[in-house]
């Protein structure tokens, strides 16, 4: 019987122009978001890669040249991108591609590309997950809205029940018959979007590919299951097919549409950040902090002088300029370090509003959990902007200790060469393992599998009421 | 059937029933907080903008107060006191009169600077990149939002049976009997549920003009209100012809709900977004590594050349001699590095301004596929939310950062100091907006076709409803 109802259920898909037609839209609409996403994203490392090489070339041709005066020039650290950015982009373009490591500053993350994507860019970004996450319901309710209210309206549940069919297996028919007719749409747009931007930006990137590929179809899984079963139990709730249609449509605007942007909101108003030009200020401030504590740099010549068993600065054997400039930076980093954590405590709790928004919506959570999967969210960003800032602070240590070890008499002006600079290694990033990470996901990993959960008793129940209104 | 009685039905069916009380109660809520919230949104602005400023203006104070010192003292001055370089004049972008009616890309871009010749014009916008990604990405809930995303939807909602419900239910036929028509009764009752919702709309963003974020109402607010409200309302009249359209022609209320949400989602997320991606794919803007790449060229080609330069520029400048003063090497080879990174970056911010205008015209050509997209991008404008408002500050400062550039460039190369009248007669930045009309302008053809292809509706709708009554029911 399950079989049957099933196959019902798929040839009236199958027989059905609305289901063709929005079938069709979908397909047309995910296979242009992933094209032009796989373009973008090549485009990208294209150019990283560009960058990257000139940044090496620049720098080893400055010439002669104060090594203090290069760490202020400094290079550059740019983030590469993995090739699931083309799947789910997450805040690939809200977040900064390139970090400059110059000396006594630690500089933000800069360049991010939704600056260049002017105002229709904030209504709705394409790309395959977004088609997934937001698109893709939309068509699930329009498909299934009249499941069970259209057998109502029909008269073919009372015959169904009159047949002594059991709640579970209409349920079960009805389910199978679901899954399969909007599996053979979204299983393979799933499977090709994924496969498809994988070939995007080059090399593999990402060491765990494999698990991350795994997660994601889970993910989407558990999602569709939760759409579907909703669409289904609400089919199933209410009288008739239109009340059907527009309870599925307004879950959609409300679930799917509005409360992401509310959460958004909601989060920044809750918990706003400092403004841009303070937090400057603040980094300016830790970054000349020990130029302005003259005790501590007192303490520190006696120190240094004690150490050598000297008097004078002069009589040291390192450049004592030099040795300052080191000390400085030494001096700045726990600063620099409590300003970004106050920052990350502020993302945290704006994080925390969105992660209780998901019990409404979920899509928030899908959302948290696809972007990271895809190594395209904040915990991802956070990870380079850390390797970037260990890298800065071994690159401008070489540079000072060269300048201390080497000047001699010169001070100042004691210059290095090209092959000095050529010591001075490439940033090399590599991304964090997903497992490494898991934690900032569980929350929306366990929110997601009792939406699916919840969908499929949710649905039972629906299904059970209606047959039980029906018999009696 | 008479008006009383269609409001008597009405306030049974909607307004004193739970779907329009929902329906009402949800509008006036979302309104209500996306007021606050874009108020909130621009306090916070100007009080970081505030606090920017006046700290900006303490130092140049102080800068100023040592250089009348210098001018003043016979004894030799501290070789640090004073110098044209170290001059950090404030340029800030003032949030607009409306803006907390559409906060459009104010969260994502920078609108505070400080000018100084320690600064190359590629470097004066960066380092401002401290919010959070994730809440970035999700956008702003204000008032424009509301409008372009909610209000068709909730219209919809309220609206798509109002005929071929009352049809469904067999209403409609006894309406007919008694009125002998039932055009008036539907045309009334899409009237009502309509304007019920742009009534508390309205009304609540009308508040939310009086009771705006400091400063206070000023003419110029009240003229942007007016005019963003009035454009608001097209909008609403294009969805309100739509739905009328879909109510005619369609025979039932699930194909009219249907084929309403579809175009609902097309016009809303599909165009913008489909069209979003095309005009960037069609006119990709400039690497902005590429723009990084040749400003460090420059510096680090100013740099190695730093004497050629020196001498150069003081061939141009001969009424400067170089000072024997002991000023640190690095502030004349900073000023010319600069100077030469900011010739170098020059061809590529140009070409950067050339694809965003080409996108935007793309984008402009597009928008006349979604009544949406129109709504988008004359409300975020008229409110001054929009990206064109932040690139002509940017390109201001720009300009400023380059007139400063001219005025200290030869004492910073000639490490001497600027007179203090010299400093005087430098302006002090102030951003210089669009007034009200030459926005609106720009948009009178999208506005127009809006317009057009409403009345089209209503009357392609009108003709329907005067349909015989077999055809109708």
């Amino acid at each position: 019987m399950i079989a049957a109802i099933a196959q019902r259920e798929i040839r009236s898909m199958l027989r059905s122009g609305v289901f063709l037609s929005i079938a069709a839209a979908f397909f047309a609409l995910l296979a242009a978001a992933a094209m032009l996403s796989v373009e973008r994203v090549s485009t990208f490392e294209r150019e990283r890669i560009a960058a990257q090489a000139v940044d090496r070339e620049v720098w080893d041709s400055q010439g002669e040249r104060n090594p203090h005066s290069a760490a202020h020039f400094a290079r550059y650290a740019f983030k590469p991108i993995p090739g699931f950015v083309a799947f789910d982009p997450g805040v690939t373009d809200y977040a900064g591609i390139a970090l400059w490591m110059e000396a006594h500053y630690q500089n933000p993350a800069v360049f991010r590309r939704a600056e260049d994507l002017g105002d229709a860019g904030r209504i709705a970004n394409l790309s395959p997950a977004w088609v997934l996450q937001v698109v893709a319901p939309l068509f699930v309710f329009l498909v299934l809205f009249g499941a069970i209210a259209g057998e109502r309206e029909s008269g073919t549940l009372r015959q169904t029940a009159a047949m002594g069919v059991k709640p579970g297996a209409l349920y079960s028919g009805k389910l199978l018959g679901a899954g399969i007719g909007l599996g053979v749409v979204i299983v393979p747009s799933l499977i090709f979007a994924l496969w498809f931007s994988a070939r995007a930006g080059g090399e593999p990137f990402l060491q765990d590919e494999g698990v991350r590929t795994a997660g994601l179809i889970v993910s989407y899984a558990l999602y569709f299951i939760a759409v579907g079963t909703v669409a289904i139990g609400v089919s199933a709730l209410v009288l008739e097919k239109r009340a059907a249609l527009i309870t599925l449509v307004s879950i959609w605007a409300a679930s799917f549409v509005l409360a992401p942007r509310i959460a958004g909101d909601v989060a920044s108003t809750l918990y706003a950040e400092p403004d841009a030009a303070s937090v400057t200020r603040q980094l300016g401030d830790a970054s000349s902090a020990f130029y302005e504590d003259q005790d501590y740099r007192d303490a520190l010549e006696k120190a240094i002088l004690e150490e050598y068993n000297v008097e004078k600065t002069e009589d040291l054997p390192i450049d004592y300029g030099a040795y300052t400039l080191q000390r400085s930076e030494e001096h700045a980093h726990p600063l620099f370090e409590a300003i970004y954590a106050r920052l990350d405590a502020i993302h945290a709790k704006q994080e925390s509003v969105l992660r209780a928004a998901s019990l409404v919506s979920p899509v928030i959570a899908l959302n948290a959990l696809s972007a990271g999967l895809a190594g395209a969210d904040r915990h991802h960003q956070k990870a380079f902007v850390a390797g970037a800032e260990a890298h800065r602070r071994k690159i401008v240590k070489q540079l000072n200790d060269d300048f201390m070890y080497n000047a001699g008499d010169a001070g100042y002006g004691y210059t290095a060469g090209a092959s000095f600079w050529r010591e001075i290694e490439d940033f090399d990033y590599a991304p964090p393992r997903f497992a490494s990470l898991r934690g900032e996901y569980f929350f929306s990993a366990v929110v997601l599998f009792f939406y699916a959960i919840g969908g499929l008793v949710f649905a039972r129940w629906a299904v059970s009421r209606a047959q039980g209104r029906i018999a009696s | 059937m008479k008006t009383s009685m269609t409001m008597a039905l009405e306030r049974r069916l909607f307004l004193f029933a739970a779907p329009g009380i929902v329906i009402l109660g949800c509008i006036a809520l979302l309104a209500a907080y996306a007021a606050m919230s874009g108020k909130s949104y621009v306090n916070e602005a100007l009080a970081g903008q505030y606090a920017f400023e006046r700290q900006a203006n303490e130092a140049v104070a102080e800068w100023r107060a040592a250089l009348v010192d210098v001018e003043a003292s016979d004894e030799a001055p501290s070789p640090y006191a004073a110098r044209p370089m170290n001059l950090r004049l404030p340029a800030s972008l003032p949030p607009a009169s409306l803006a907390d009616f559409a906060i459009g890309g104010g969260d994502l871009l920078p609108t505070t600077t400080k000018l100084t010749g320690w600064s190359s014009p590629g470097e004066l916008f960066v380092g401002y990149e401290f919010a959070n990604p994730t809440t970035l990405g999700l956008g702003r809930f204000d008032l424009s939002f509301l409008v372009v995303v909610i209000l068709p939807l909730v219209m919809v909602a309220a609206s798509f049976d109002v005929f071929a419900g009352e049809r469904e239910r067999g209403r409609a036929r006894m309406i007919a009997a008694q009125a002998g028509h039932v055009r008036a009764s539907v045309w009334r009752r899409l009237h009502l549920r309509n304007l019920a919702i742009w009534m508390v709309f309205s009304a609540i963003t009308l508040l939310a003009a009086v009771v705006g974020p400091a400063p206070q109402m000023s003419g110029a607010r009240l003229a942007s209100f007016a005019v963003w409200l009035g454009v608001a309302w097209a909008y609403g009249v294009f969805w309100f012809a739509l739905i009328a359209f879909a109510v005619a022609v369609a025979r039932n209320s699930e194909t009219v709900s249907a084929v309403l949400f579809s175009l609902w989602a097309i016009f809303v997320f599909a165009v913008p977004a489909v069209g979003g991606a095309v005009a960037e794919a069609a006119y990709p803007p400039p690497s902005r590594l590429v723009f990084l790449s040749e400003m460090r060229k420059g510096e680090v080609e100013a740099v190695r050349e730093a004497e050629k330069l020196t001498n150069s520029f003081l061939a141009d400048h001969p009424e400067m001699a170089l000072s024997t003063e002991d000023v640190p090497g690095f502030f004349r080879g900073a000023f010319l590095s600069n100077r030469e990174a900011g010739k170098r970056t020059t061809p590529v911010l140009e070409a950067f301004a050339e694809s965003r205008e080409k996108r935007a015209a793309l984008v402009g050509r597009l928008q006349f596929l979604s009544p949406a997209l129109i709504a988008n991008n004359v409300l975020v404008t008229i409110a001054g939310g929009d990206v064109a408002r932040n690139m002509a500050y940017q390109e201001q400062a720009r300009e400023a950062l380059g007139d400063l550039f001219e005025r200290i460039g030869p004492a910073v190369v000639a490490k001497q100091r600027i007179s203090v009248a010299e400093f005087d007669a430098i302006p002090a930045f102030a951003f210089k907006d669009r007034t009200l009309l030459e926005k609106f302008q720009g948009f009178l053809a999208p506005i127009g076709f809006l317009v057009c292809l409403s009345i089209a509706l209503l009357l392609a709708a009108r003709i329907r409803m005067r349909a015989s009554l077999e055809t109708l029911l």
